[in-house]
């Protein structure tokens, strides 16, 4: 880790000694003020030349590839010890792990040292990193990616967990704080009105753009390639991708074959309806267990087995359920098992324990109607909860947890056989290998398949081949070479390939409780460093969109801000950012300072 | 010391071994960074929460009182529970092993029948351009990584020619009663041979060398020339003289190769989505899953040690000159 720490840093300290010793030329020219943009137009600064005097122009300084007002720029001798900033170390996963990931983190460090500051990769694996970034204060930035799930297609989960302020200790790991932002996206999650929650959700996203406590990359794409010649009714979800729970209950075979073999390159974690880790879980589990509701292909919540969704009053939700139901052991599915399945989640600390918080009290008002009433208005429910919690069978699971669960968590035991009232059966689970699935004849939306094979295939290559080979039918989370990917595709006829924009993000998060990243400005500044268009388009080969900074992806059109002006890389709007928040650069070395009167973090 | 004292020895030798080997497993992982229950918690969990979690786990407890359960347990050889699956860390390493004991085994035994011959063949041809070829296409196969060897295989003889299936253990969707049944089922087999023959072209050089070196010692015997001079026929002296006597350090070799061959197994599993001991050692690893993590390198320990003394007890019986003083 030593080696790699040093072969990574960016030390701006020697390469100016190289260059020639002073790291900045005093002339007199017309400074730009507050404005961003380089002078040349190019996009970046601009090459070093000195200035003429302008008129009424004021004395600024030429640093290399920026100028700044003379008073920025200070002797040693007027600088504290407590403004200098330390080298700043950006985490990501090691190259072997994520090699366009760490890629673009020597790139942005190397653009970032080019303020008057060192910096360094840092590379960790997942688990380390989730320790030290998750558990701990002690980093500087952090490479994060989110990915695409469907509660996730309602933007709340995103917006608040990572954007309120009483998330610090969960997904707000950077924390960052600001009290309008926390008002307007609690008020958005009370709103009766769609389109007022959507103006609101807008406002949230121009707050968290302006105050940049981390800038975002890309909304990658997810692509997925499947056997076209066999299978129709793929559909390509917003924001999830070909791979999703519709186009798993709605593709219908072409041919004699009716069984669907998909690829997954990790294996399942787990068959148990309060846990779902991973992207393979989740669609197993949907397939197996109901839910009360789950997504159209305009990403928006839609009855599945509830009937409807009955806003009674502000803060009464009455859900009446598809009567006739069984599940797959031929038991009835009864208002009974929904308010249990709810209820575990409350009383149990599972993956979706959060969204059923603000559930206050669940009453069965019938056989097949359940009423939900909450401690205020709740807007994301029916996607944030009615999409994710599995309806689970009450005469099952009352045995389990009073009988045979060794640990005090039902979200720890597998049963051996899955029972659920989902369009497919579970048959087998070999880890590593295989799960198979087959057709649940009694439901109320029958696919048009036989059975589903998800096979763990590690390897890339073999992936491919048995794609092509005509093995598989689908790969569901290919992560190889998407260029290859795409030319072996086009070469063989029978295969299709669909790339879709999803609510998952690539960001760097900075972290906003320690120096000098507690300052808007110097955020705003590190924002002005990313060459969003290299960095999507060269190092990742297009794969992915172009983020502005919001949480809320482009794939959620609805809820998308797409009036939100990017921070335009330049290296002068950098500049003048950090000469706006009083920041001064060191006359000798041209090493960037922090203002006298804010080095510490609450000042 | 006769033979019953250096097995008593080499019994406590290896128990101990055994057991060290444990305590630094234990807490090397313990050392390595991240929270192993990264997977479990961090979603918006409270810190109760988290906390009841980690108790279920036994994390809350200090390090020396989990290193003292963890010790007494594998006595019983109870592994603990997956800290990402939270199954029983034994049936998980049992349904594995044998996935890994089947394809490793066939491909050593394969590498040795065919090494052994060609060992002698390069021998007894000592000095011709055959044996010049065979020694460098030993290196070569001896040099050619696994992975490239096994895609090669799945682009010749899946894609190119569709002779054989491009990895995984069976077809899509087929149901076993017994891993006995999966084992001798012909669609077991057929997905068998690919894997264990690239395994087995990276295997075979080591015997066949090993062979090669041992013959053209044997073959400056006294005992080889008398044989030749009594009119017995090349091919005869070659296999009835020499080879059998040559076979010694190839028989433990064997014995070793074997018990390294399950820990080298991890690339030949991931290439041909094989679901083996191997792959499941890198997932623990990766994910800090510290109870399967340390099942995994205890039971190749095990095996390894195992090998090693199977290897010296064979040396002194093949050869009853050597003693075990």
């Amino acid at each position: 880790m030593t080696d790699q720490r040093s072969d990574n840093r960016i030390q701006r300290r020697n390469f100016l000694k190289k260059a020639g010793g002073a790291g900045a030329t005093v002339t007199l020219a017309s400074f730009a003020g507050c404005a961003g943009g380089d002078d040349d137009g190019d996009g970046e600064g601009g090459d070093g030349d000195t200035e003429t005097v302008a008129s009424g122009g004021s004395e600024t300084v030429q640093m290399e590839g920026f100028k700044v007002p003379a008073e920025s720029v200070l002797p040693q001798s007027e600088l504290d010890d407590a403004q200098a900033i330390p080298e700043l170390s950006l985490i990501v996963n090691p190259p072997k792990a994520q090699p366009d990931d760490h890629e673009t983190s020597m790139f942005v460090t190397k653009e970032i040292a080019k303020l008057g500051l060192d910096t360094t990769v840092e590379t960790m694996t997942w688990p380390a990193q989730s320790s030290a970034v998750w558990d701990g204060t002690d980093w500087d930035m952090t490479f994060w990616q989110m990915v695409g799930r469907p509660s996730r297609l309602d933007p709340d989960e995103f917006s608040v967990q990572m954007g309120h302020s009483s998330f610090q200790e969960g997904y707000n790991y950077y924390f960052w704080e600001d009290d309008e932002y926390d008002q307007k996206v609690m008020a958005q999650r009370e709103e009766l009105d769609q389109a007022t929650r959507e103006q609101l959700m807008k406002e949230c996203q121009q707050i968290f753009h302006d105050r940049g406590p981390s800038t975002f990359l890309m909304y990658p794409h997810k692509t997925i390639p499947w056997n076209s010649d066999r299978w129709e009714g793929v559909v390509e979800l917003n924001g999830m991708g070909a791979a999703n729970m519709l186009t798993f209950s709605q593709m219908e075979p072409m041919g004699d074959r009716k069984e669907l073999n998909i690829a997954y390159d990790q294996q399942l974690q787990a068959l148990n309806p309060f846990d779902q880790s991973g992207e393979i879980d989740m669609i197993q589990h949907r397939m197996i267990w109901d839910r009360l509701a789950w997504p159209d292909e305009s990403a928006l919540p839609q009855p599945r087995l509830a009937e409807e969704f009955n806003w009674k009053d502000e803060t009464t939700l009455e859900v009446p359920i598809k009567q006739g139901h069984t599940f797959h052991d031929g038991e009835p599915v009864t208002a009974e098992d929904v308010k249990y399945s709810y209820d575990i989640h409350r009383n149990y600390s599972t993956y979706f324990s959060g969204p059923v918080e603000p559930v206050n009290e669940i009453t069965v008002v019938d056989d097949h109607t359940v009423e939900f009433s909450f401690d205020y208005h709740f807007a994301p429910f029916p996607m944030a909860a009615m999409g994710r919690i599995a309806i689970i069978p009450k005469h099952k699971w009352t045995d389990i947890i009073e009988n045979r669960m060794e640990v005090e968590n039902p979200m720890l035991y597998q049963e051996d056989t899955p029972l659920g009232s989902g369009p497919m059966e579970f048959v087998h689970w070999r880890s590593s290998e295989e799960v198979r699935l087959e057709r649940f004849d009694d439901h109320f939306d029958p696919i048009a398949y036989e059975a589903r094979n998800s096979r763990i295939i590690p390897s890339v290559q073999t992936m491919l081949t048995q794609l092509e080979n005509g093995t598989l039918d689908m790969l569901a989370n290919y992560r190889g070479d998407k260029d290859v990917l795409k030319d072996r595709v086009e070469a063989n006829d029978s295969l299709t390939m669909a790339s879709t924009t999803t609510v998952g993000f690539k960001q760097i998060s900075y972290n906003n409780d320690r120096p000098p990243f507690h300052i808007d400005g110097f955020r705003r500044a590190m924002n002005h460093r990313f060459d969003k268009e290299t960095i999507v388009n060269d190092i990742y080969s297009g794969w992915g969109s172009i983020a502005p900074n919001t949480l809320v992806s482009s794939a959620l059109k609805n809820w998308h801000n797409d009036e939100l002006e990017r921070y335009e890389f330049s290296l002068q709007a950098a500049a003048n950012e950090l000469v706006k928040a009083g920041f001064v650069w060191e006359e000798s070395d041209g090493m960037l300072y922090m203002p006298a009167d804010n080095t510490e973090v609450g000042n | 010391m006769g033979l019953k004292e250096f097995v008593t020895r080499r019994i406590i030798q290896i128990v101990v071994l055994y057991f060290a080997i444990a305590t630094m497993l234990f807490f090397l992982f313990r050392a390595a960074p991240g929270d192993p229950l990264a997977a479990y918690i961090g979603t918006g969990f409270t810190q109760e929460q988290a906390a009841q979690i980690r108790a279920t786990f036994g994390l809350d407890q200090p390090v020396h009182v989990q290193y003292w359960k963890y010790m007494t347990n594998l006595v019983t050889f109870n592994f603990g529970l997956s800290y990402i699956t939270g199954d029983p860390v034994w049936g998980i390493i049992q349904d594995r092993i044998w996935n890994t004991l089947v394809l490793m085994g066939t491909s050593v035994i394969l590498a040795y029948l065919i090494g052994v011959p060609i060992g002698a063949y390069l021998a007894w041809n000592r000095g011709t351009k055959r044996e010049r070829f065979g020694v460098v296409f030993a290196l070569i196969s001896r040099s050619a990584p696994v992975f490239w060897t096994g895609l090669l295989g799945i682009w010749l003889f899946s894609f190119k020619l569709g002779w054989l299936p491009a990895g995984s253990m069976s077809q899509p969707g087929v149901t076993y009663t017994s891993k006995l049944a999966q084992f001798t089922s012909p669609d077991f087999l057929r997905h068998l041979i690919l894997p264990a023959l690239v395994q087995a072209f990276y295997f075979y050089s080591l015997p066949a060398l090993l062979m090669r070196n041992s013959m053209l010692e044997v073959m400056n015997e006294d005992f080889v020339d008398f044989a030749e001079l009594k009119g017995i026929s090349d091919f005869s002296v070659m296999l009835k003289h020499a080879a059998r006597n040559a076979l010694l350090p190839i028989v433990t070799a064997f014995a070793v190769a074997a018990g390294f061959a399950v820990g080298g197994s991890v690339v030949l599993e991931t290439v041909f989505a094989w679901p083996g001991l191997g792959r499941e050692m890198v997932r623990a690893v990766i994910s800090n899953d510290y109870p399967v993590a340390q099942a995994t390198f205890l039971i190749l320990a095990g095996l390894v040690l195992i090998a090693n003394f199977l290897a010296d007890l064979a040396y002194g019986y093949l050869d009853p000159r050597i003693t075990y003083d």
